[in-house]
C-alpha cells in the first residue's frame, strides 16, 4: 500500500513541476504553452508560414524562465467525482523543483527535484523517499505521461523531426499545426502534434500518440491569462483517450514568474524541515 | 527495550500521566504561543490548523486446533488536531508544531491496550481515563486515551536547524523493519505502522544540497539513560542515497553503529545494519549483536512489488519493537486499480518461529478529504489460541 500512495502522490507533485515549466519539451500542451511564455505577445509572424524549425526554434527560444514560484489546484474527475489537491511551487531552471501540498489529506507532503534526482517527504511519519526508477515509469494519474516524461529534458528538436501542417482554428484562436515523428524509439511518443497559437505564442493544445498510431492522451490550454509581456496559460486540462471519463483540470491561482528564489529551498534540509 | 512491567508498576506509570499531559499542554502552548509572538513581531506569521478522525472498527476470531473460535470486536475512533506555525524570518525563522490525539477504544482495542502495557510496549505520556490499571480490575470495556504525538519549537538558519521538543525522528528506509530507526518507536495503527514522537533535542546541518549532518540528544528523564546520535546522510551519487550512524543507547548501555542506503538500478534496493555493541563488553565482540535488513520493490503498470528481509539479531522475543523472530519476511503486492482505487495483498512471515499473518485491503479514495479501507487478515502467532483471523475498516476524514 504504501509504494502505491507515494507513486500517486508523486504523480500529483509531478503534475505540478510540469505546469511550472521543469519538464521537457514531452510534457503536454499546457506546458509548453507555460514555457513559451517568453514570447512578447502578439509579436507572432501570422501572415508569414515559418518552417516547422522556426516554429520549434521559437517555441524552444520561449520556453524558459529562470524561476518560477506559483500556487496551485488539481481537479481528477473520474465519472461523476472529483478530487482536488493544492499546492504551492517554486522553481529554478529545469533542474530545480520544490512543491509543496496544502489540501488537508495531503497537507505538508513535500517533493524535491534536483537533476534526475527526486525525493518526497511525509510529514506524519518524517518519512524521506527517494523516489524509484521503476516508479518514474509509472504512468501519472493512470496516464500514459509517466513520470521520465515529466522530467525530460531534453528538446523536442533533439527527439523529434518536426513538419508543419498548415493552419488550424481551435477554440478560436489561429494556431500553427506542428506534428513531431520521434527520431529514435527511446521517444517516449511516436508522434504528437502540437497547435501552436500564432499570436500568442502558447501551445494550446497537444496530442500523444502510441507507436500502434492510438491516440493516447490530448491536453488543451482552457484560459490563458497576460501576465507583463507575456500570455500565461492559468487554466489546462489533460484528458486520457484510453481511459473513459477521466480528466485532470490545472490551474494556476497565483504565478510569479521569475523571482529571486534563495536556493537553500532547494535542498534536503528545506525538504525535511 | 523495555522489559515486562507488573500492573502496579502500570498504575503508578498511570498515575504520573495525567501530571505529565498536563505540563506538556501548557508547555507545547507556551511554545506556540512565543514563536507566534515572534513572528507578529517581524510582520507576519502563518498559522496551519489541521483535523482527521479515524475509526477503525474490527473483529476477530482466534482459536486452538480442534475447538471452538473465541470472538472479540473492538474499534478505535481517534480526532487528531494538528496545529503549526511558520515563523517569516530572513537569516532565521521559528516554527512549532503540535499534534494531539484523543482516542476512544471499546472491545478489543481496550484488551490489546492492557496487553501491550503488561508488555512495556505503551509510553508512559499516554494518558487512559479510567487509567489501565482500573481498567484491568474492573474489565472496562471502553477507554479513553490521550496523547500529545508531537510538541516542538524549532529555530532554522537555512543551512542548519534546532528542534527542541516531541518529535518523529525517522531514519528508517525500510517498509516495515528498519533497524537504524533508533528513535521513533514503531505502534501498529489498523492496517499500518506509525510512529510515537520522541523528547528530543536535535541539530540539523546541511551538508551541500543533498546531504544532512544530524545530532540528536533524547537524554529521557536520567540523561545517563538518554540515547544520544551523530548521522550523516545524503546522495552519494546519482540513484545511491546512503547514511551511517553512530550513537550511545544509555538505557541499554550499547555503543550502536549503523549503515544504510538505497540504490536505484531501476529495480530499488535498499539495505539496512545495525552493530549492537554493550559497553564494557571484549572487544572480540562476543557480546555484540547485529540487525539488519534488506529489500527491493519493482513495479510493471498498475502493478508494485515490495519484499523485505530482517534479521532481528536474536534479540529475546517479545522485545523486538515488531515481534519479529530472528528470520523475517515481508512481501506485499500492490494493485491500483483505478484513479480512487487500490487493492494490495501482503505476507509478514517469522521464518524462525513459524509465524505469521496475510492480509488483504482494499482501499477507496470514497470522496474529497475521506478514504475508506477495507481489510480481511488471517494467520498463526503465539499462546493458546494461536490461529486467528479477522476483518475490519478503516475510515479517516481529513479537514
Amino acid at each position: 500500500m504504501q509504494p502505491a500512495g507515494r507513486g500517486r502522490a508523486l504523480a500529483l507533485a509531478l503534475a505540478f513541476a510540469s505546469l511550472s515549466g521543469l519538464a521537457g519539451p514531452f510534457a503536454p500542451a499546457w506546458q509548453s504553452a507555460a514555457q513559451s511564455a517568453a514570447a512578447p505577445a502578439g509579436a507572432a509572424p501570422a501572415s508569414a508560414r515559418p518552417s516547422a524549425a522556426e516554429l520549434l526554434a521559437r517555441l524552444d527560444a520561449n520556453m524558459s524562465f529562470s524561476s518560477i514560484r506559483y500556487t496551485g489546484r488539481m481537479e481528477i474527475s473520474i465519472g461523476g467525482s472529483t478530487r482536488s489537491k493544492s499546492m504551492t511551487a517554486m522553481a529554478i531552471g529545469r533542474d530545480k523543483a520544490f512543491v509543496e501540498f496544502t489540501n488537508p489529506e495531503d497537507r505538508g507532503t513535500r517533493y524535491l527535484k534536483l537533476g534526475q534526482d527526486l525525493w518526497m517527504y511525509f510529514p506524519k511519519e518524517a518519512d524521506t523517499v527517494k523516489i524509484s526508477g521503476h516508479l518514474l515509469k509509472e504512468g501519472m494519474m493512470g496516464s500514459d505521461m509517466s513520470y521520465e516524461d515529466a522530467l525530460e529534458s531534453k528538446d523536442y528538436a533533439a527527439m523529434y523531426t518536426a513538419t508543419l501542417r498548415g493552419r488550424e482554428t481551435v477554440d478560436g484562436r489561429d494556431c500553427w499545426v506542428v506534428e513531431l515523428t520521434a527520431k529514435a524509439p527511446t521517444a517516449p511518443y511516436d508522434r504528437r502534434v502540437i497547435w501552436i497559437d500564432a499570436e500568442r505564442w502558447i501551445s494550446v493544445k497537444e496530442e500523444m500518440y502510441a507507436r500502434s498510431g492510438k491516440l493516447l492522451k490530448t491536453s488543451r490550454v482552457l484560459e490563458a491569462k497576460r501576465i507583463g509581456q507575456r500570455w500565461f496559460p492559468v487554466k489546462s486540462e489533460l484528458v486520457s483517450a484510453l481511459r473513459a471519463g477521466t480528466k485532470t483540470v490545472f490551474y494556476l491561482d497565483e504565478v510569479e514568474l521569475d523571482p529571486v528564489l534563495d536556493q537553500r529551498q532547494f535542498t534536503m534540509a528545506a525538504l525535511t524541515k | 527495550m523495555s522489559e515486562k512491567r507488573t500492573m502496579s508498576e502500570i498504575d503508578r506509570a498511570g498515575k504520573g500521566q495525567a501530571t505529565r499531559m498536563a505540563r506538556r499542554a501548557i508547555l507545547a502552548g507556551l511554545v506556540l504561543v512565543l514563536t507566534g509572538a515572534t513572528g507578529a513581531a517581524q510582520g507576519a506569521s502563518g498559522m496551519d490548523l489541521g483535523a482527521s478522525l479515524e475509526s477503525l472498527p474490527g473483529v476477530t476470531a482466534s482459536w486452538a486446533e480442534g475447538a471452538e473460535p473465541a470472538w472479540a470486536w473492538g474499534s478505535t475512533t481517534s480526532a487528531i488536531v494538528d496545529l503549526g506555525y511558520r515563523g517569516p524570518g530572513e537569516a532565521v525563522s521559528a516554527s512549532a508544531g503540535a499534534s494531539f490525539e484523543a482516542s476512544i477504544l471499546t472491545g478489543a482495542a481496550v484488551d490489546a491496550a492492557l496487553a501491550l502495557a503488561s508488555l512495556g510496549r505503551l509510553p508512559a505520556d499516554e494518558a487512559f481515563a479510567p487509567s489501565l490499571a482500573e481498567a484491568a480490575v474492573s474489565g472496562s470495556e471502553v477507554l479513553a486515551a490521550f496523547r500529545f504525538r508531537t510538541a516542538w519549537a524549532k529555530l532554522d538558519w537555512g543551512w542548519a536547524s534546532f528542534t527542541a521538543g516531541r518529535q518523529i525522528i525517522n531514519y528508517g528506509r525500510g517498509a516495515v523493519w528498519s533497524p537504524v530507526d533508533i528513535f521513533s518507536s514503531i505502534e501498529t495503527r489498523g492496517l499500518s505502522t506509525t510512529r510515537r514522537g520522541i523528547d528530543a533535542l536535535r541539530l540539523k546541518a546541511q551538508l551541500g544540497s543533498t546531504g544532512l549532518l544530524d545530532l540528536v540528544a533524547a537524554p529521557a528523564s536520567d540523561t545517563r539513560a538518554g540515547t544520544y546520535s551523530i548521522r550523516a546522510s545524503g546522495l552519494l551519487f546519482q540513484g545511491l542515497d546512503a547514511g551511517a550512524l553512530a550513537a550511545w543507547s544509555g538505557e541499554d548501555s550499547e555503543f550502536l553503529a549503523g549503515a544504510d542506503f538505497k540504490l536505484d538500478l531501476g529495480a530499488s534496493f535498499h539495505g539496512e545494519a545495525l552493530w549492537l555493541h554493550p559497553a564494557g563488553s571484549d572487544l572480540a565482540g562476543s557480546d555484540d549483536r547485529l540487525q539488519a535488513s534488506a529489500g527491493f520493490d519493482w513495479s510493471a503498470g498498475d502493478f508494485i512489488f515490495l519484499a523485505e528481509y530482517y534479521w532481528n539479531g536474536v534479540v529475546p522475543a517479545g522485545v523486538d519493537p515488531l515481534l519479529a523472530g530472528a528470520h523475517n519476511l515481508y512481501a506485499v503486492l500492490s494493485w491500483q486499480a483505478s484513479d480512487f482505487l487500490s487493492l494490495n495483498a501482503s505476507v509478514t512471515w517469522d521464518i524462525t518461529d513459524d509465524l505469521g499473518s496475510s492480509q488483504l485491503v482494499a482501499s477507496w479514495d470514497a470522496a474529497q478529504g475521506a478514504k475508506l479501507a477495507a481489510w480481511l487478515r488471517a494467520g498463526r502467532g503465539a499462546g493458546s489460541r494461536p490461529w486467528f483471523a479477522g476483518a475490519g475498516l478503516a475510515l479517516t476524514v481529513s479537514f
